[in-house]
C-alpha cells in the first residue's frame, strides 16, 4: 500500500453554500420559508440539508403594488359609487382589495368590517384575519382566528396552523392542518404545509407521499417539487432528489435556490450534462447571479471544458466587482485544470485570493489549500512544506487541525516529509496528530492510513498494533468519514495484515475492502496481494494488472514494482530462480518506485545471488 | 388651472356652439387631482338633435404631451370609422377646434387657447350591478347574457379592425338601440386601430387598467398591435370572472402565482427590451412563453363564494382557461367560438332552471292532490261521524 501520492483531489473550488429553502404558501401574501442548514459535511461534493437543523423564516413578503398609481385611481373611481353599493358586500371586498394593493391595511380592515356585518361567512372573516398578519398584528390576528367556532373553517386552521409554526409547535400546528384537510380534501396548500411539518418532525417519507399529493393537485407547482427534491436529499437519495430538481426547474426556470440544488445534485451524481442548459438559460435572464455563475463554471469543469469555465468565471468577477476572493480562487482552479502551461497564471490567482482576503479567512485559506494540492502537484515539496510550515506554525488555536477540509494542510505537510524521505520526522510528526485529541477524524483516518502503510512497508511491529486499534473502532468511523478516506484505511489496515502474514485478520476485513476493489487501485492491488501470498498467482496477477490501469499515470509504476517483487518473492520460495531473477530484474528495473520497496527489492535481489552462488 | 378656466367657459357657454345647453362637467371635481384623465368631459344638451350629448375635450394643461394629444385625436378618428354601427359607440360631432379666451391681468388683449373636443352620445347606464352588487341579487343567467352582451360589444369593435385595451366594467355601457338595449364600449381613448403604428416606439406600463391587463402588456409589449386583440380577450376574461366571484381575477391569479407579477414578467420586460424590431420581440416573448408558462398555475373558476352551479363548472372553467390564457398564442381569438360556448352555459342553466321549476310545480301540484283528497277524506269521515 503506497499513499505517499495520494493528495487529497483536486484543487478545490469555492462555493458558496446552497440554501435548502422549503417554501410553505400558506398564501401567497403571507408565506413561510423553511431553511434547513448544509450537513457540515460536504460529502462526495454535494451539499445536503440537515433535516435536525432549521429555522422557520417568516418574510414580509407582501409589498405595496408596482402599480400604486394605476390602483389609487381605480381606488378613486370606485369610491365615487359607494352611494350606489355601499351595501354590497362584493363593492366592500373589491374596494378592500385594492386599499391592500396600495398597503392600506387599516383601511382594508374597515372596508371587511363593513361587509362582515352586512354578510356572515368565514370568507370576510378570514381575510380580516390576513390582513392584521399583513401589518404585524400577529397576536391580534391569533385571536381574531380563535374567536369564533374554527371546526369548519378551512382558512382560520391553516393559519392557525402558521401560528404554531411560528412558535415551533409543529404538533399542534399538525393537528390544525389535518383538520383543514378533512374539511377540504382537495386543497394544495394543506398538503404542502402536512409534508413541511412532517418533514421537520422528522418524517422525510411521509412528507415526500404529501408533497406528492400537493404537486398532483396543482401539476405546475415548482414548489411542490423543490420541497420533494430537498426532502429527498434529507434522506440522501440523489438521484429522485435530482428527477424532482429538475422537474422544480422545468417549471419555474427562475427557481435560483432550486437550480443550485439541482447543479450540486447533478454534479454529484454526474449528470452535469443534464443541467448546463438551464443555467445558461438563468444567466441570460438574471446575469447578476453569483451561485448561479459559480455553478455553471463548476459544471464546466465537471464536463472537462475548462476555457468555458474559466470565461464564465471572469464574467463573475465583473459581475461580482470589487475583491472576489472566491472567485480569484475559482479562476485558479480553472487555470490550474487547463494543465501546466498556464501554471502561473493559476499561482497568481491563487495569490491574488489569498492576498484579498483577510488573513485566515476561510476564503483565502481555501485558496492556500489549492495551493498545496497544485504544489504536491507538480512535486515541488520542498516549496509546499515551507507553506505548511507556516500554517501550521499559526494553527495555535487548533482551528486548522479541528476543520475537515484545512486539517488537509496536516496532510500535506506530511505528504511533503515523507516525499522529501524525512521518514523520521513524517513519523514523529503523524504519531503526534494521532495523539491530539481536537484533530478532525477525517485528518486522523488518513494519517494512520499513512502510518500503519509506513510501518507495514518497513516491516515494523507497530503495523499491526496501529491496524487492530482503528479495526476496532472501524463501525464507529463508518459512516461519518467519506468514501475515499474510509477506502485508504481500510486497505492499509488490510495491506498491514497481509505484509505481517495475519491471514485471518486480513479475511475478516475482505467483506469491506470488496467494496473499493475493481473501483479504486490500490484496494484492488492489495487484494491482489493477498491472492498472490496465498498462492493464487493468477488471481493476484489479475488483480494487479487491473489495478494498474485503474491507477494514475505516475502511481502505475510503483505498483508494477512491487507485483514483480511478490512475483519474484513467490517463484523463489517455490524454488523456481530462473523466474525469480527474471521479476527482481524486472523490479530493480521500474524507475520512480516507492524507497521502502526498492531497498527491499535490493535486498531481495542480494539473497538470490547468494543463493545461486550457494555451493 | 388651465383645466379650470376652460371647464368654467364650458359650463358658461362660451366655448361651444348655442346649441348646446345644461353643459355640466363629469369627471373632475374642482379642486381635486385629475389622477389619469388627460380629457374632461361635459355632459350637455344638444337642441338641434335633441339628445343628451357628451362633449370631450383635450385638457389644455397637457397641450404639451405630444403623445396624449395624438391619442385623442386618434379616438376621434376611430370613432368616425365606427359610425352607424349597432354595437359601437356613436360620435356626434367629428374632432374640432374651439377657442378659449383668456383674459390675462396686465394686458387688455385677451390670449386664444385652442382646445380640441369632439361629441358623441350620450349614455349613463352602467353595469355596475352585474359587477358591484350583492352577489345574490342578480340570477346567474343574467349575469352570463350580460357577459355574452360584452363579448358581441367587443366583437363588433373588432370587426371594425378597433381594439379597446381598456376593457373594464366602468367603460361599458347599456346603449339603446331600434328600442333594444346592448352593450356598447365607451372611452376609446386608448384604442386603437389595428392596422395603425405606434404613436410612440416603446411602452413601460400597460395601457389598460392593472386588474384587466394582459400579462404580455405589462412587460412592455403593449404597443404592439399584432397582440392587442389577444389583451381585450383576456380582459373579457377577468370581468368573465368577476361576473361570478366576489374577488378580482387578478388577486386571485397573483395569490397561486405570487412569482408572476412580482418577478417573472419584470424579467421578461427586461429581456423583451433588449430586441429592437417588433418582430423580434414578439419571437422573444413566444420562446419565454414556452418556457414559463408550463409553471403558471390556472385560477378555478370556482373561487370563493362563487355563484357557479356545479353542473356547468367544467365548461366555464374551459372558457376562462381560455379567455385568460397565460400565454396568448393559447387565448381564444374567435368570438363565434366564444359565443358558442356562452350559448351552451346558458342552454345548460335554461334546462336545469325549467327542470327545477318542473319540480317545484310536480311537487306543488302533488301535494295540493294529496291535500285534496285528505279533505275529501275528513269530509268522508266527519260526515260518518255526523251520520253516527
Amino acid at each position: 500500500m503506497l499513499i505517499d501520492d495520494d493528495i487529497p483531489e483536486k484543487s478545490n473550488l469555492n462555493l458558496e453554500k446552497p440554501i435548502f429553502q422549503v417554501i410553505l404558501p400558506v398564501d401567497a401574501n403571507i408565506p413561510l420559508y423553511i431553511d434547513f442548514s448544509p450537513r457540515n459535511d460536504y460529502e462526495d461534493g454535494v451539499f445536503l440539508p440537515d433535516l435536525n437543523n432549521f429555522t422557520v423564516v417568516d418574510k414580509d413578503y407582501h409589498k405595496t403594488s408596482n402599480y400604486s398609481d394605476l390602483f389609487l385611481s381605480e381606488y378613486e373611481l370606485l369610491s365615487k359609487k359607494s352611494d350606489r353599493f355601499s351595501d354590497s358586500p362584493v363593492y366592500l371586498n373589491k374596494m378592500a382589495s385594492i386599499a391592500r394593493r396600495l398597503g392600506k391595511y387599516d383601511l382594508e380592515r374597515f372596508y371587511i368590517q363593513k361587509a362582515m356585518y352586512l354578510v356572515e361567512n368565514d370568507y370576510f372573516f378570514n381575510k380580516y384575519g390576513e390582513s392584521l398578519i399583513l401589518s404585524g398584528e400577529l397576536n391580534s390576528a391569533e385571536r381574531h382566528f380563535k374567536s369564533r367556532d374554527f371546526s369548519e373553517n378551512f382558512g382560520a386552521n391553516l393559519r392557525l396552523a402558521y401560528f404554531d409554526v411560528l412558535k415551533g409547535s409543529y404538533a399542534t400546528a399538525k393537528k390544525y392542518i389535518i383538520r383543514s384537510i378533512l374539511i377540504q380534501p382537495n386543497d394544495y396548500s394543506s398538503y404542502l404545509f402536512l409534508g413541511i411539518l412532517e418533514l421537520i418532525t422528522k418524517e422525510p417519507n411521509s412528507a415526500i407521499r404529501c408533497f406528492r399529493l400537493a404537486s398532483e393537485l396543482r401539476p405546475s407547482s415548482s414548489i411542490a417539487h423543490l420541497n420533494i427534491g430537498v426532502a429527498y436529499l434529507g434522506i440522501g437519495n440523489r438521484e429522485k432528489a435530482f428527477n424532482s430538481l429538475k422537474l422544480a426547474v422545468s417549471l419555474d426556470p427562475l427557481n435560483s435556490k432550486a437550480l443550485v440544488l439541482l447543479v450540486d445534485v447533478a454534479v454529484s451524481i454526474k449528470k452535469s450534462d443534464q443541467v448546463i442548459s438551464f443555467l445558461k438559460y438563468y444567466l441570460s435572464i438574471k446575469d447578476e447571479d453569483v451561485l448561479v455563475h459559480e455553478r455553471l463554471a463548476q459544471t464546466y469543469f465537471e464536463l472537462g471544458d475548462c476555457h468555458s469555465a474559466l470565461y464564465t468565471l471572469k464574467n463573475l468577477k465583473r459581475v461580482v466587482g470589487s475583491d472576489p476572493v472566491r472567485v480569484w480562487n475559482n479562476i485558479g482552479v480553472a487555470y490550474h485544470r487547463m494543465g501546466i502551461k498556464h501554471r502561473n497564471d493559476a499561482f497568481k490567482s491563487f495569490k491574488n485570493a489569498i492576498s484579498n482576503g483577510i488573513c485566515n479567512n476561510r476564503d483565502s485559506l481555501i485558496a492556500a489549500r489549492n495551493v498545496c494540492i497544485m504544489l504536491a502537484d507538480v512535486k515541488e515539496y520542498h516549496t509546499l512544506l515551507g507553506l505548511t510550515k507556516e500554517l501550521l506554525t499559526y494553527d495555535v488555536q487548533s482551528e486548522l487541525i479541528s476543520d475537515v477540509q484545512f486539517s488537509d494542510f496536516y496532510v500535506f505537510h506530511l505528504l511533503g516529509l515523507a516525499n522529501l524521505k524525512k521518514f523520521d520526522d513524517a513519523v514523529v510528526f503523524a504519531e503526534n496528530i494521532l495523539s491530539i485529541e481536537r484533530a478532525h477524524d477525517a485528518l486522523k483516518i488518513w494519517v494512520a492510513s499513512w502510518l500503519i502503510s509506513h510501518y507495514a512497508l518497513e516491516g515494523h511491529k507497530h503495523a499491526i498494533k496501529l491496524a487492530d486499534a482503528f479495526c476496532d473502532i472501524l463501525p464507529v468511523i463508518d459512516k461519518q468519514i467519506g468514501y475515499e478516506r474510509m477506502s485508504t484505511l481500510i486497505n492499509s489496515i488490510v495491506f498491514a495484515y497481509v505484509e505481517a502474514d495475519c491471514t485471518n485478520k486480513a479475511i475478516k476485513l475482505l467483506p469491506k475492502l470488496s467494496n473499493y476493489v475493481h473501483k479504486i487501485s490500490y484496494p484492488t492491488a492489495t487484494l491482489g496481494l493477498f491472492h498472490l501470498r496465498n498462492g493464487n498467482i493468477e488471481r493476484g496477477k489479475e488483480l494487479y494488472n487491473e489495478s494498474i490501469r485503474l491507477a494514475d499515470y505516475d502511481v502505475k509504476d510503483k505498483i508494477r514494482q512491487k507485483l514483480n517483487y511478490e512475483l519474484a518473492k513467490y517463484w523463489f520460495s517455490q524454488g523456481d530462480v530462473r523466474n525469480a531473477i527474471k521479476y527482481i530484474e524486472k523490479a530493480i528495473e521500474t524507475k520512480g518506485g516507492v524507497p521502502q520497496i526498492e531497498s527491499a527489492v535490493k535486498k531481495f535481489n542480494a539473497k538470490i545471488i547468494k543463493a545461486i552462488r550457494a555451493p | 388651472m388651465l383645466d379650470d378656466l376652460l371647464i368654467e367657459a364650458v359650463v358658461n357657454g362660451s366655448v361651444l356652439e348655442e346649441n348646446y345647453t345644461d353643459i355640466s362637467v363629469v369627471n373632475v371635481v374642482a379642486g381635486q387631482p385629475k389622477r389619469g384623465f388627460f380629457s374632461i368631459i361635459f355632459k350637455a344638451f344638444d337642441t338641434t338633435s335633441n339628445v343628451e350629448v357628451a362633449v370631450k375635450f383635450f385638457s389644455p394643461i397637457h397641450n404639451s404631451d405630444t403623445y396624449r394629444m395624438l391619442s385623442f385625436e386618434r379616438e376621434a378618428k376611430i370613432l368616425e370609422s365606427l359610425k352607424d354601427k349597432k354595437r359601437c359607440l356613436q360620435i356626434n360631432t367629428a374632432l374640432k377646434t374651439a377657442t378659449l379666451s383668456l383674459s390675462l391681468a396686465n394686458s387688455h388683449r385677451p390670449l386664444n387657447l385652442q382646445v380640441k373636443y369632439f361629441v358623441t352620445e350620450w349614455i349613463d347606464d352602467d353595469i355596475d350591478e352585474f359587477f358591484l352588487s350583492n352577489s345574490s341579487n342578480i340570477d346567474i343567467l343574467d349575469r352570463l347574457r350580460v357577459f355574452r352582451d360584452i363579448v358581441l360589444a367587443v366583437a363588433a369593435l373588432h370587426r371594425s379592425n378597433v381594439c379597446h385595451r381598456d376593457l373594464k366594467p366602468d367603460n361599458l355601457r347599456k346603449a339603446l338601440r331600434h328600442k333594444e338595449k346592448v352593450i356598447v364600449a365607451i372611452d376609446l381613448g386608448t384604442a386603437a386601430l389595428l392596422d395603425s403604428h405606434n404613436i410612440i416606439p416603446s411602452y413601460t406600463y400597460c395601457v389598460g387598467m392593472i386588474p384587466y391587463a394582459a400579462p404580455e402588456s405589462k412587460c412592455g409589449l403593449a404597443g404592439i398591435r399584432r397582440l392587442d386583440s389577444y389583451a381585450d380577450i383576456f380582459s373579457l376574461g377577468c370581468m368573465f370572472y368577476e361576473l361570478f366571484n366576489v374577488d378580482y381575477y387578478y388577486d386571485k391569479f397573483d395569490n397561486i402565482n405570487p412569482n408572476v407579477d412580482a418577478n417573472v414578467l419584470t424579467l421578461f420586460g427586461a429581456t423583451i427590451a433588449r430586441e429592437k424590431k417588433e418582430e423580434d420581440k414578439i419571437n422573444r416573448l413566444n420562446c419565454l412563453l414556452d418556457i414559463h408558462a408550463k409553471g403558471v398555475a390556472n385560477v378555478s373558476v370556482c373561487g370563493c363564494n362563487s355563484l357557479i352551479p356545479s353542473a356547468t363548472n367544467g365548461i366555464m372553467q374551459e372558457l376562462l382557461d381560455g379567455l385568460v390564457a397565460f400565454d396568448y398564442r393559447k387565448r381564444f381569438n374567435n368570438f363565434e367560438h366564444i359565443i358558442r360556448k356562452v350559448d351552451i352555459i346558458l342552454k345548460v342553466l335554461t334546462h336545469q332552471k325549467l327542470y327545477q321549476h318542473r319540480i317545484k310545480i310536480n311537487n306543488a301540484s302533488r301535494n295540493n292532490r294529496i291535500a285534496k283528497r285528505a279533505n275529501v277524506l275528513t269530509d268522508k269521515l266527519r260526515s260518518l261521524v255526523a251520520g253516527s
